[in-house]
């Protein structure tokens, strides 16, 4: 691909700080989250009432799950969060980051990397916080945490090569929205952002073990809980960087294929 | 051989067709008919390092059209482009590293982040060396003051600010060739000035090869040698302005300003072609008449308070060929 590690440091440094001058949008971001995070903590303490597990979950298991994808949002945990890409094949002005010495996904991937760090550390903090604070969302043991980090970054991956297949589609469509629509379903869905896998029927879970969502919300988050034994962080690991590896194929195969019949909109 | 080659270049566009009736849209759902739209239709021209040169043509003659595919960012349908010996849409990348561009409905600059963030980032994409860089940005800011906007995010820039800023991003990496869309669009005259004057400052110190599209014709004459015009994808006409202008920029337009709105200024030696309260534009054929002729016969008959002479459009001398037959180039 590319050496220029220092370039797409420098770009993601620049994302970084874009991302901190929106001040007002993270804050309306992060009580929205928490809103719908205590909504669902609602639910559980009602469907809860008579104590036990389900699906080998307790309640405090549950809560922190929701808490934890709640925070995910910002980084794509949810549906796609950045339409950058689209917008910019949409309005033509992407005529300028394709007249650059340097690979368009990278660059793409830089970008969101920088916005994402920063989201996540803290707009997704910030969520946790509450949750920790008012129902008791669990806090991480530090070797999760540890394990949380490399599976964070291949979540991130994951997703941004998918949001990137599909932001690309504008170049075909002119307009990806309906395409955006069917993804954020399935990733609303599948990905285990709504409930936990473990709560699936069993043809539901192998689905969902078949398919590259899970490993951008539910096995992240999984690990962050301590949900899972080391043998099954391993893996999870392994899983999230299939799918990492297979999707940026996919990405760069579809990339180049744009730039073959590239047509830029507008004089 | 020539900085610049293109040789019966082509991009034709294919464009679904809209089905009347009821129920058109649901078959056009089903089977789209498409028509194929020429944008370029065998273009071809040369140009010389060093020289500054005007591409010009009407609304939609194919000059945005070209200068993306002489960038490489559109694949042409056809024919033959070299830029310093490379094939810009398949040497993409060796490509821009030696042209800059600007695409003035566009800007290349982060909107959220002050305007020397984009230059930093520009730095690290070109990997300009950092002396060069200082260098640079100090004669662009010099030349094009930007100093007082540096630390502005892009989105408050005023237009003008903006332009000069993608145009100092533009040449921080020290491009052979710099490819500009409408530089002026938009600006007052002040602005368009000292473009102006920064283009042919770095055409003429740093021998920078500039092409140009834009719609005012005083662009060109303040700057360009040569001028390629283009009409429905065609060359029209390959030479010097001043020829261009003697031969087919025979129209000119008398603008009045009445003291009496209620009466259309009415003369033999000219035609009314527009009036918008006391505003009359009265065109004529230069010729056939003088100005000074004219001038003489409106204002003895109407009131008049003021009084200009407008040159020729690019449209009006593209009419000129038509009207003379495109063979007297
Ligand atoms: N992506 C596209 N799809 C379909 N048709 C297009 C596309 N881009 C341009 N065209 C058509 O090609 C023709 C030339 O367009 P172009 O933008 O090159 O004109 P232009 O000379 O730059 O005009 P202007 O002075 O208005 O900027 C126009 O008729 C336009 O409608
Ligand atoms: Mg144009």
């Amino acid at each position: 691909m590319d050496d220029r590690m220092e370039l797409y440091l420098a770009v993601a440094a620049r994302s970084f700080r874009r991302a901190t001058t929106y001040r007002s949008a993270y804050l309306a971001g992060i009580i929205t989250n928490a809103f719908f995070g205590a909504l669902v903590c609602f639910v559980y303490q009602a469907l809860y009432a008579g104590g036990g597990r389900v699906a080998g979950l307790s309640l405090n298991d549950a809560i922190s799950y929701a808490w934890t994808t709640q925070s995910l949002i910002s980084i794509g945990g949810a549906w796609i969060v950045s339409a950058g890409i689209s917008q910019s094949i949409r309005s033509g002005d992407v005529i300028t980051d394709l007249s650059r010495p340097w690979s368009f996904y990278l660059y793409w991937l830089s970008r969101s990397f920088g916005e994402r760090a920063f989201n996540l550390l803290v707009r997704g903090a910030l969520t946790y916080l509450v949750g920790v604070l008012y129902f008791g969302a669990r806090l991480p043991a530090p070797a999760d945490l540890l394990a949380f980090l490399p599976a964070i970054i291949l979540a991130m991956q994951v997703s941004f090569a998918f949001s990137f297949m599909v932001n690309l589609t504008a170049f075909w469509l002119l307009d990806s929205t309906g395409v955006t629509l069917l993804s954020n379903v399935m990733l609303t869905f599948l990905s285990g952002f709504i409930l936990p896998v473990a709560f699936f029927p069993p043809a539901l879970q192998a689905l969902v073990h078949a398919l590259p969502f899970e490993s951008i919300t539910g096995l992240p988050t999984q690990i962050f809980l301590g949900q899972l034994a080391p043998a099954q962080i391993a893996r999870a690991l392994a899983t999230q960087a299939a799918w990492a590896a297979a999707l940026t194929a996919l990405g760069l195969a579809m990339q180049a294929a744009a730039m073959r019949k590239v047509v830029v909109q507008g004089g | 051989m020539a900085l610049i080659e293109v040789e019966n270049l082509q991009k034709s566009f294919s464009r679904p067709v809209r089905r009347a009736g009821r129920l058109g849209a649901l078959r056009g759902l089903l089977a789209r008919e498409y028509v194929t739209m020429e944008a370029v239709a065998g273009v071809s021209f040369t140009l010389e390092a060093g020289a500054m040169a005007g591409y010009l043509g009407p609304n939609g003659a194919g000059k945005s059209t070209t200068m993306k595919m002489l960038t490489g960012i559109l694949v042409p349908s056809g024919g033959r482009i070299e830029v310093g010996g490379l094939v810009p849409h398949r040497q993409r990348v060796a490509h821009v590293r030696r042209i800059g561009v600007v695409f003035g409905q566009r800007t290349q600059l982060w909107w959220d982040l002050p305007t020397i963030e984009s230059f930093e980032l520009l730095r690290h994409v070109y990997k300009i060396p950092m002396a060069r860089y200082r260098e640079n940005l100090k004669a662009f800011s010099e030349l094009l003051e930007l100093g007082p906007f540096l630390d502005t995010p892009v989105r408050q820039l005023s237009l003008g600010q903006r332009m000069r800023a993608d145009l100092a991003a533009a040449l921080l990496h020290d491009p052979a060739i710099l490819f500009l869309d409408e530089p002026t669009i938009g600006l007052d005259v002040v602005a368009r000035e000292r473009i102006r004057g920064f283009l042919s400052e770095i055409n003429r110190e740093r021998g920078v090869t500039v092409i140009l599209t834009t719609h005012d014709l005083s662009d060109v004459e303040r700057l360009c040698q040569r001028v390629v015009l283009i009409d429905h994808g065609r060359v029209i006409y390959d030479g010097g302005l001043d020829q261009l202008k003697t031969r087919h920029g025979r129209w000119r337009t008398l603008v009045v300003d009445l003291a009496d709105a209620s009466c259309a200024p009415l003369v033999e030696m000219a035609d009314l072609v527009r009036q918008e309260g006391p505003r009359a534009w009265l065109r004529f054929d230069r010729e056939r008449t003088s100005a000074a002729a004219l001038i003489a016969e409106v204002a003895a008959r109407y009131p008049v308070r003021d009084l200009t002479v407008e040159e020729p459009e690019i449209e009006a001398i593209v009419r000129g060929i038509y009207e003379r037959g495109v063979g007297v180039i």
